[in-house]
């Protein structure tokens, strides 16, 4: 019998984090990656030991956010390897770390193995990780869900019309599959009101359309001080989850 | 090292089996050649787990025996099949390779199209048959 041998360790280091929130969206563009780094420089900055893991295999770019230079980082190896220290209280892993910002064609199921390897051997210190995903119903983020039922999915969307339908799909997913979110973050929007009236909740967090975002990205105190404020609510709700 | 959170995973694998009741006789570890695994460090690593779930946890594996299997490429573009030997990976990448092999499209590609988007048909990382 051939056996995955690596799901019960993974199983191990889930359990290990108090909570566990994949940020994620059915569609692309949306800020997942720049909501997933300011939440977690905020959480960390809190004193909260945060662990940060981006996950989207074939197109990483947390690092830029964070304004971390893949090419010239490798984690440090001990009994697994270690993530990355950014700051005090915030640690971070990417695929970017050993892709080294080349190309990563990944198939289904090499996407798989391939978050399975890294989620094996990384030995987080933290208590919450927050973990980037890439956009859709991917490979990545069911992985993640089916290791992890206990996750709390934190979901991002725009106001648009589009987004809004992709993001009522993630919601009614998650209610067939049984699984919890922490709410939803409208990002760039400016007028929130459509959730509620289009999904009959309301967002946990509303953040406004920044002209000029771009020029902040890697700039960590400048994304927060952009973005920190807008998600005082999501902190506060995680932090009552913990 | 990261061969021990490999050793750490079949341990840990070893183990969920026999609480769930399963008789476990024998484990075979199969090492794929692109992860280039240790071979020293991951057995005696194992050695020294097996050794510790048996006197924390009672569990006792009788024994386990180390293969290894030579990795294998097709290229899903043009069809073309080969090995490591034919064609190797870049020193400078086979450490990205080692805790990540499927970075190996990062930095490979197809010897006759030049294609990234291959298929590792074998010797990929690490395997566990239990006997």
């Amino acid at each position: 019998m051939d056996l995955d041998f690596r799901v019960p360790l993974i199983r191990e280091r889930l359990e290990s984090f108090r909570l566990v929130v994949p940020v994620a969206s059915p569609k692309g563009g949306v800020g997942k990656t720049t909501v997933a780094s300011a939440l977690s420089l905020l959480l960390a900055r809190e004193g909260i030991p945060t662990g940060l893991l981006d996950a989207d295999f074939t197109n990483p770019t947390t690092h830029v956010m964070l304004g971390l230079d893949a090419e010239s980082i490798t984690p440090e190896e001990e009994k697994g390897v270690l993530p990355v220290r950014v700051e005090d209280k915030l640690e971070f892993m990417s695929p970017a770390f050993y892709s080294k910002d080349k190309p990563l064609p990944l198939r289904g199921h090499e996407t798989v193995d391939a978050l399975r390897e890294l989620l094996a051997v990384t030995r987080w210190s933290s208590r919450i990780l927050i973990v980037d995903s890439p956009p859709g119903l991917s490979d990545t983020l069911l992985e993640l869900l089916r290791l992890h039922r206990d996750s709390r999915v934190l979901i991002i969307s725009t106001c648009d019309e589009m987004s809004l339908l992709s993001t009522k799909r993630m919601i009614d997913f998650l209610a067939q599959e049984g699984l919890r979110s922490i709410g939803i973050v409208a990002n760039m929007c400016n007028e929130c009101s459509k959730i509620q009236g289009r999904l009959n909740t309301s967002a946990l967090a509303c953040l406004p359309l920044i002209e000029g975002f771009q020029r902040l990205e890697g700039n960590r105190d400048k994304v927060l001080e952009a973005l920190g404020t807008g998600l005082e609510a999501v902190k506060y709700r995680i932090i009552s989850l913990l | 090292m990261h061969e021990w959170a490999l050793a750490e995973a079949v341990a840990r694998t070893v183990e969920e089996l026999v609480v769930k009741g399963r008789d476990v006789r024998e484990v075979e570890v199969v090492l794929g050649e692109l992860q280039a695994v240790d071979e020293g460090v991951f057995e005696l690593a194992l050695k020294e787990l097996f050794e510790e779930m048996r006197r924390e946890k009672g569990i006792d594996v009788q024994g386990f025996k180390i293969t290894r299997e030579k990795a294998a490429f097709k290229c899903q573009v043009c069809g073309h099949t080969w090995t490591l030997e034919e064609w190797p990976v870049k020193e400078e990448f086979r450490e990205a390779v080692h805790f990540v092999p499927e970075v190996v499209h990062s930095h490979y590609s197809c010897p006759r199209c030049g294609s990234r988007d291959f298929e590792i048909t074998a010797g990929r990382g690490v395997k566990v048959r239990v006997i």
